[in-house]
């Protein structure tokens, strides 16, 4: 088993398996050797942290992706789908979506990023500029000059 | 003046913040900029002389007045809308820095947006097709993002076409993938004419960073003739008038290395043309080829050693040579799949005047062709496909969700399943094509074997009737499982043998689904009678019968089935 401690000092211990999916603590973790350390996850919350153990847990049977095929992978070419569970476990509010996203990003949970990067490009799919900032409560920041250069990229294609 | 604005103006502006802030909970909503502006003016000009006076020095002076505070307040304005908009802007981009999207990194944006553009390829909704453009304009992060990421550019379609020299400048030295449709209607005729040349304007300098490039409109005026060294697929569709197009024979000057993929429709192609060395996939349609086809074969498909995959739909050459047929066949080692719809002579010539590999997956749509002059009865053994020895199962199945009413006849190997014919008759008439279906076995007999036959039909199609099953059977003495599904019950008469239908010796199982044995309640009891053969040599006896679905069978049948050592399988048992 691991012990896991988040940015609020919560502890979390699991199966070496479950903790295994994170390529940093799986790292950690051959580095360290056998130890009862807890090993220290600064920049994870404990709320956000039991979400990503649940992915983790459900997914700790399933090979993981080797350097290879994370060198071969072309982003221009990846699908979009989203696995019928992932889905379901992904379906969480704004904040923690991105919440999720910086922790596999930090953790180095390739599956689980492309799982939350999918989903927002998921929601962007099909919107409008204005719509999108509304989604994610942007605002309008072009200077003038750059205000005109999108409404000239508009006209073009409005002339269609 | 700069000194002026930077000084006055900021402070203006942080008296009117000061005076709103202590304001606020009194008005916060009100529109102050429907209150009115107390206005007073002293000329900072003043002239000595009285009003009336008449004087045109007055005048002048005024005149310079008006011109200098016409200046002045042009400068004021501009200053202020300047000053307040970069304020204002300022004002955003902090408010934006707190959001939750920008505590995502670049580089994780980067990644949703190549998502994002995913999502839309492919799709004919204008929004999803716009993506990248749409992303670079949500706000300045967000854009600087999406034209620091080239290959978020590189895709032009239909939809994005206007902005095909957007696309080409920002994709910088990505490769480009093509897929423009500027195929004629009365509506777009004049538009598309105009998009198309402004199109080739923008993309022919990036000729050499094409990697895909699918075209459909007038493909004869456009020359293309430079080198397209990255060019890996090409598929043009000349669809713009009545006519087809000539196919340049000096396309691309002839050097595309890696061009595997080649996609033509409704062209005239010329046996001279080159169809380049590295070609794996070649698809033809609505094509008119100048020569015969195994002159095809020798000049083009000879040219093209590596052919995983060859379609021809529609395609008609000059004249048929059936003198000449498959002197010298062309061997294609590595074709996989090859698809026709021709005429019946052209096929036939054609097949003749290649080498096909064993594993050959062999399709023919059957519109009104007739296998006996695709495959004469007497041409010699060697001419077969290769192929065509391996197959030992034909499933014959119709499509229900196929509206047409399509049918499709397929030839496989159970011990790898691989399909190695097929047969497509889309528009499947039973007293036609039942026959037709039902001689495979009569043209493939002296190298094909059947042991399993399946005919699948449907509630509303029936895919043979009894005298086309006498034929097929009469074929396939080696059959040793049947399987039947929404066929007449006549089928399974014909499988009692008799002294006129003493078809299949060797059958052993038979399966039926949604057959009304109603009728012919005893045929079942009968034909496994005449199956026992009791060990005469070069018979079985037939051991395994399985009913699903069937209307008519009760439990005696089955029992009485039973007691002649058959093993029954209903799916009606202990209902």
């Amino acid at each position: 088993m691991v012990n896991l401690v988040t940015s609020d000092n919560e502890s979390f211990t699991v199966e070496k398996a479950v903790a295994s999916r994170s390529v940093l603590i799986k790292n950690m973790l051959e580095d360290v050797g056998e130890s009862d350390q807890p090993i220290p996850l600064p920049n994870v919350t404990a709320s956000v942290l039991k979400k990503v153990l649940e992915y983790c847990d459900h997914h700790k049977n399933e090979p993981m992706p080797t350097s290879e095929d994370l060198a071969a992978e072309d982003t221009r070419k990846r699908t979009t789908d989203i696995g019928e569970w992932d889905q379901k476990f992904i379906q969480v509010d704004q904040e923690m979506l991105f919440e999720i996203i910086l922790a596999a990003n930090y953790l180095d949970i390739k599956p689980l990023l492309d799982v939350g990067c999918k989903t927002v490009a998921n929601m962007i799919k099909g919107k409008t500029p204005e719509e999108i900032r509304k989604l994610f409560n942007i605002v309008n920041d072009f200077t003038p000059e750059e205000e005109a250069q999108i409404k000239k990229e508009n006209e073009w294609a409005e002339d269609r | 003046m700069e000194e002026i604005a930077t000084d006055a103006i900021p402070r203006l502006i942080r008296r009117f913040c000061e005076e709103i802030l202590q304001k606020s909970g009194e008005n916060a909503e009100e529109d102050l900029c429907t209150q009115a502006i107390p206005f007073d003016y002293t000329p900072p000009f003043q002239t000595a002389k009285p009003v009336g006076t008449g004087s045109r020095e007055v005048l002048e002076d005024i005149d310079e007045e008006l011109k200098v505070m016409t200046r002045a307040c042009n400068y004021a304005v501009h200053a202020m809308v300047t000053y307040t908009s970069k304020v204002l802007n300022s004002v955003q981009a902090r408010r934006n820095q707190h959001c939750p999207t920008y505590r995502l990194p670049n580089e994780i944006i980067t990644t949703i947006f190549h998502f994002a553009r995913q999502c839309s390829l492919g799709s004919n909704d204008e929004l999803l097709r716009s993506a990248p453009v749409n992303l670079s304009q949500v706000s300045r992060w967000w854009r600087n993002i999406a034209l620091s990421i080239p290959a978020l550019w590189t895709k032009i379609d239909s939809q994005n076409v206007i902005l095909a020299e957007l696309f080409a400048k920002r994709s910088k030295n990505e490769l480009l993938d093509i897929d423009v449709n500027m195929g004629v209607s009365s509506t777009t005729y004049g538009l598309n004419s105009i998009r198309a040349n402004h199109l080739m304007e923008f993309l022919t300098p990036h000729i050499d960073r094409w990697e895909s490039f699918v075209f459909c409109g007038n493909c004869e005026y456009y020359p293309l003739d430079s080198p397209a060294p990255n060019l890996q697929t090409l598929q043009l569709r000349a669809d713009w008038n009545s006519q087809h197009a000539y196919f340049n024979m000096n396309i691309f000057s002839n050097h595309t290395p890696l061009l595997h993929n080649l996609k033509l429709s409704r062209f005239y192609l010329s046996l001279g043309a080159h169809l380049h060395a590295g070609l794996e996939i070649l698809h033809l349609h609505n094509t008119r080829i100048f020569g015969v086809p195994d002159e095809f074969a020798a000049t083009s498909l000879a040219a093209c050693p590596l052919l995983r995959e060859l379609v021809l739909h529609d395609v008609r050459f000059n004249e048929i040579l059936d003198q000449a047929l498959g002197d010298r066949p062309v061997p294609l080692r590595h074709l996989e799949v090859m698809r026709l719809k021709m005429d019946d002579q052209e096929i036939r010539s054609l097949i003749a005047s290649v080498q096909m590999p064993s594993s050959l997956r062999f399709c023919i749509t059957m519109d009104n062709n007739h296998l006996f002059i695709i495959f004469p009865l007497r041409q010699s053994l060697q001419k077969y496909p290769s192929n065509i020895a391996a197959i030992d199962t034909l499933s014959i199945t119709a499509d229900p969700t196929d509206e047409a009413g399509g049918v499709r006849a397929i030839g496989e190997n159970s011990q790898n399943h691989m399909s190695l014919l097929e047969l497509h008759f889309p528009e499947f008439h039973t007293q036609r094509d039942g026959v037709e279906i039902a001689n495979i076995p009569a043209y493939f007999g002296p190298v094909m074997t059947l042991t399993t036959l399946l005919i699948h039909g449907t509630s509303d199609r029936v895919i043979m009737n009894e005298d086309a099953f006498n034929i097929l059977l009469s074929h396939s003495l080696a059959l040793t499982t049947i399987s039947l599904r929404s066929v007449p019950a006549a089928l399974v008469e014909v499988l009692v043998i008799t002294y006129t239908t003493p078809y299949c010796p060797l059958l052993q199982s038979l399966h039926l689904q949604e057959v009304d044995l109603g009728m012919a309640d005893l045929t079942l009891r009968r034909l496994a009678e005449s199956r026992r053969h009791l060990n005469i040599e070069g018979c079985r006896d037939l051991s395994r019968i399985e009913i699903s679905n069937c209307r008519g069978v009760d439990e005696a049948m089955v029992v009485g089935l039973r007691g002649l050592s058959v093993e029954v399988i209903w799916d009606g048992e202990g209902s």
